[in-house]
């Protein structure tokens, strides 16, 4: 359990969430995602599967401010096992691909959790993965504190699953104790983080982190050296993919509430690309990933409308190492404007105009 | 720190922040980040790599390096006002903040390369985006103050939320903070109703001693929000609009926001200021943006800016629109008036004439020649008789209240009509008037048009009669006019008796007496037995017993005291200041020294300065209304004009 909360957050971020969960109808279906993409090497599979939920997020600290993935978990409703092992047995058999196979499996919490997802799931599901022919890679995901306090489960699945290498995913978020108390409610920290990598490196499985941009209550520019220095620590302590998440407002979540109050307002594109550009920059062989959810949309990261393809795209690029240009004032005219609000202390002062800022003006365009 | 007003008007004030080469306010303030915002890439460049061997604590390393920021060279300005990172970014959480240093950690501060700043307290806490406003007051009001030198500055910042006006928040108590920031501003300046209950929010938590900083307004704003009490601006607004991207908004007078022109209104506002003329520069600006005559509009309502209102002031007080019907000085006239003046006993009839273009009003063309009429007509009775003047947004101005300001200073775009507005204000007032005045005192109203029709209105609604001149004239200085008015004279006032006379400069100055400290002044103040030298359009002296009493100054229209008057006034008005002392020495009173004061003193006041045990001390005028003279910590409060010995 964490060390420190800001019980004004957590208490907060509680009673948000239990009123969504109150709203949210009886006949609730839990959720499950599939996605399958095709790399130059690989055939990747995503798959969210709905088990109990994170148990943080379920905890009377209310769970992280951001985060909403909670939402589609199943709850107190049964675990859909028997659904569960039979999409992921049919999509595993029905790739019709000869390249190697990458599976994510994500549970919007912790896979080692056992209260999330019961050890009878893990193996019956193990069990598949490693039965599968073409498979080399699963990913998962944890919070830190399941990874030190049940390492011996994670050596089970490691040990189970040889040769297919792990891979685990874990939210770093913000490498601030500060930041990840008082804006975040992560109820983790940055020594939980460092001890649980060391750890799963000794055991030769990979770590990817989950590096947030944009927390409540801070600023486009604060927000931006956070996510910076973040990476940074995160490269120190010896991550292996660091993975870019601009924030993307969910339901009944704290920052969902905050942007209804015109007091939160998602990253700016610029902002990430500008970021993925210095990482790029500093870290030449990392292996950064930025996939932002709903972007150009009004609940996640945006610019004025226009331009919201293109700089996607273009962040894209910076991480496989294209050459793009230096000028991004010739891209769109919102540039500039997001020049002067990391620029000039505007922000500081905090105007609730700044969300017009992004909008275009039909009049002036 | 130190901060003086050494004017006010409404709740506008000019002064000067710092004793030694002190900076006039309003001001604009350049509030900045650490290091120059066009390093902003190459220092996360920098910064981020080698941060193990900086000074800098490591949870600021990337969020900012404090540097030599170079010495603001326009000595005009204020000095910079530093943005500290937010505590969340220094690695801080609200409840490990015990002391002001923790919120400004001293090696940044040390840093800051600036002989004098302010630096704004980081703030951008949960806590405030949640809104317990009062559990971060209390935090910060807490605190032991820090070992700050006399001008290291720090700012607060209030920032606004619909939820923050209901809060009830503890007032300010650190001496520390000299300023408030008032966050979001900018995003209220279309909301005018909110703005202002901002304001007076924030004002009510707030000592006078604090300066209210308005970040991001247009330079357009400043007199009004100097007007409203804000006292410092900056130009985050051009380098806002300085970039193509963002257009300028569709202010008229934002055609070009640049540094100039903020100027540029800056000083123009201080000036008005001390002159006392902010009001009509207010109304200027608003004239050209809807939302600020909003503004204006409801400030007359929602805002005591009576309270800060110089008692005379500007030579001139012009009254172009319906805003100015409402404005404080006009306001106080007539409230006083209505509560202040009361018929002497000896007056046993009553004629209401229209105003004059000229003032006095009997130094005016039309009313020489009324008065001459009226002297032929009424001889010895003309004494018993009062004139009042019926007029536009005064209301009612007994002749002997002609001298008082505003009532001989105030001009208006005259047209003949009417608005309801005026109306409806001098039929209130008439209405009050009349209900006071016994009804066998007969009534002669010598005015046409709307002025007749008004008082014919008012007489019907109270069951008096009243004899009107109903003759259709262009003029009422023509030969018809002046001749039916001599008839109606006759008519009015056959029946009335010749009274004792009582001199005319004695209930002159008994009138103003009572106007200006409080009803039933005059006649104590100036008693039968009194001796009056000199004349009213040059100035009256009044001895009493060989000895000095008061002096009456027609530039103003009213009376200046001595220490004999003072004497006779104690106990009396409501005009006295408490000094922190037995005996005064120099000629002013410094607000410092000034324990206790009337709420009902208005700059320029007469006061009489006592001790604590109420003992007369001295005589002298205000600088400041009675609530600042209290809480101001600094500046003059009082120039002494006579004490005792």
């Amino acid at each position: 359990m964490p060390q420190h909360t800001n019980h004004l957050l957590a208490s907060t971020i509680f009673n948000l969430r239990q009123e969504y969960f109150n709203q949210q109808n009886s006949d609730f279906q839990p959720k499950l995602w599939l996605n399958t993409t095709e790399t130059k090497q690989n055939f990747v599979i995503t798959m969210v599967i709905p088990t109990r939920g994170c148990s943080w997020a379920l905890s009377e600290s209310g769970g992280c401010s951001v985060c909403g993935y909670v939402n589609d978990s199943s709850h107190n409703q049964p675990i859909p096992v028997q659904r569960i092992l039979k999409e992921i047995n049919h999509s595993l058999s029905h790739v019709d691909s000869e390249k190697p196979i990458e599976f994510k499996l994500y549970n919007s919490g912790s896979f080692f959790d056992e209260n999330d997802v019961p050890r009878r799931l893990r193996l019956q599901i193990i069990d598949i993965i490693r039965k599968s022919s073409n498979v080399i890679q699963l990913s998962v995901e944890s919070r830190p504190e399941f990874l030190l306090n049940n390492i011996d489960v994670v050596k089970e699945s490691k040990k189970m699953l040889e040769p297919i290498k792990l891979e685990i995913g874990v939210g770093l978020e913000s490498s601030n104790n500060a930041i990840l108390t008082d804006c975040l409610n992560k109820g983790s920290s940055i020594e939980n983080y460092r001890k649980s990598v060391q750890m799963i490196r000794s055991l030769d499985i990979r770590i990817k982190s989950y590096i947030l941009i944009k927390p409540p209550f801070l600023t486009e520019r604060e927000t931006i050296n956070d996510a910076i220095k973040t990476v940074q620590d995160a490269v120190e302590i010896g991550t292996d993919i660091i993975s870019l998440n601009p924030c993307n407002v969910q339901n009944g979540t704290l920052v969902n509430l905050l942007q209804k109050r015109d007091r939160y307002q998602p990253p700016w594109l610029w902002s990430v690309l500008y970021i993925v550009k210095i990482i790029r920059d500093r870290f030449p062989n990392l292996k950064i990933i930025c996939e932002p959810t709903a972007a150009g949309k009004r609940r996640g990261t945006h610019n004025c409308g226009k331009c919201d393809k293109k700089v996607v795209n273009l962040i894209s690029k910076i991480i496989n190492k294209e050459q793009i240009t230096n000028d991004f004032s010739t891209i769109c005219s919102c540039y500039m404007k997001w020049k002067v609000l990391v620029e000039t202390p505007i922000e500081v002062f905090r105007s609730r105009n700044l969300s017009k800022l992004r909008r275009l003006n039909p009049l002036t365009e | 720190m130190v901060f003086e007003i050494k004017k006010c008007e409404g709740w506008g004030r000019t002064g000067i922040a710092f004793r030694k080469g002190g900076f006039i306010t309003p001001n604009i303030v350049i509030p900045r980040f650490f290091k120059h915002d066009s390093h902003f890439k190459q220092y996360l460049l920098r910064t981020s790599i080698k941060c193990q061997e900086s000074l800098i604590p490591s949870s600021l390393r990337v969020s900012y390096e404090s540097s030599k920021t170079q010495e603001n060279t326009d000595t005009n300005l204020f000095p910079p006002c530093f943005i500290y990172p937010s505590l969340q970014m220094q690695g801080k959480s609200l409840e490990d903040v015990t002391c002001f240093d923790d919120l400004f950690p001293v090696n940044i501060r040390e840093n800051s390369g600036s002989r004098v700043s302010y630096h704004l307290i980081p703030w951008d806490l949960p806590t405030i985006y949640l809104n317990q406003y009062d559990k971060y007051l209390h935090t910060i009001n807490k605190f032991e103050d820090p070992e700050l030198d006399n001008e290291t500055n720090l700012v607060l910042n209030l920032p606004f939320t619909p939820e923050f006006l209901e809060i009830d928040l503890p007032s300010l108590r650190s001496p520390a903070i000299t300023a408030v920031s008032l966050g979001d501003i900018s995003s209220l300046l279309t909301h005018p109703t909110l703005l202002i209950r901002y304001l007076i929010n924030v004002k009510s938590w707030t000592s006078p001693n604090i300066m209210l900083y308005a970040p991001g307004v247009p330079s357009s704003y400043i007199p009004i929000l100097v007007y409203l009490g804000c006292d410092l601006f900056d130009l985050l607004f051009t380098e806002m609009h300085s970039t193509k991207a963002i257009p300028q908004s569709d202010l008229i007078l934002e055609q070009k926001a640049t540094k100039e022109s903020f100027l540029q209104i800056l000083r123009l506002t201080r000036k008005s200021l001390e002159i006392s003329k902010l009001r009509d520069l207010t109304r200027i600006f608003a004239n050209s943006f809807p939302p600020l005559k909003a503004l204006l509009r409801i400030s007359d309502t929602q805002i005591p800016l009576e309270e800060g209102t110089p008692l005379y002031g500007s030579s001139t007080l012009f009254c172009t629109d319906e805003t100015d019907f409402t404005r404080p000085e006009v306001t106080r006239f007539r409230e006083r008036v209505r509560t202040r003046y009361t018929l002497p006993s000896h007056i046993i009839g009553i004629i209401f004439l229209p105003c004059s273009a000229k003032k006095p009003y009997s130094k005016s063309r039309s009313h020489m020649l009324f008065r001459n009429i009226i002297r032929r007509n009424l001889k010895g009775k003309r004494h018993s008789v009062e004139e009042v003047i019926l007029t536009s947004p005064l209301g009612i101005v007994p002749r002997n209240l002609e001298y008082s300001f505003p009532a001989a200073h105030y001009d208006i775009p005259v047209t003949g009509k009417w608005s309801n507005i005026e109306k409806k204000h001098l039929t209130e007032d008439l209405n009050d008037f009349l209900s006071k005045i016994s009804t066998s005192i007969p009534l002669l109203g010598f005015v046409k048009g709307t002025e007749s029709e008004i008082l014919r209105k008012v007489c019907e609604q109270q069951n008096r009669s009243i004899y009107l001149m109903t003759l259709d004239v262009t003029s009422l200085t023509s030969k018809e006019a002046l001749r039916e008015f001599s008839i109606l004279l006759q008519e009015t006032f056959l029946n009335i008796s010749l009274e004792p006379r009582v001199p005319a400069q004695f209930t002159f100055l008994r009138a103003i007496a009572d106007f200006q400290f409080g009803k039933g002044v005059g006649s104590v103040l100036i008693p039968d037995e009194a001796k009056i030298f000199g004349r009213k359009e040059l100035g009256l002296r009044v001895q009493l017993n060989n000895k000095h009493l008061l002096a009456f100054r027609p530039e103003t229209g009213y009376l200046t005291l001595s220490l004999t008057a003072g004497e006779l006034l104690l106990g009396l008005t409501h005009n006295v200041v408490t000094f922190d002392g037995q005996k005064i020495k120099g000629s002013t009173i410094f607000s410092k020294a000034i324990t206790m004061a009337d709420l009902e003193i208005r700059p320029n006041d007469e006061v009489l300065v006592t001790d604590e045990n109420g003992e007369l001390l001295a005589v002298g005028t205000t600088h400041l209304p009675g609530d600042l003279l209290v809480k101001m910590k600094q500046g003059k409060g009082v120039t002494i004009r006579q004490k005792v010995k």
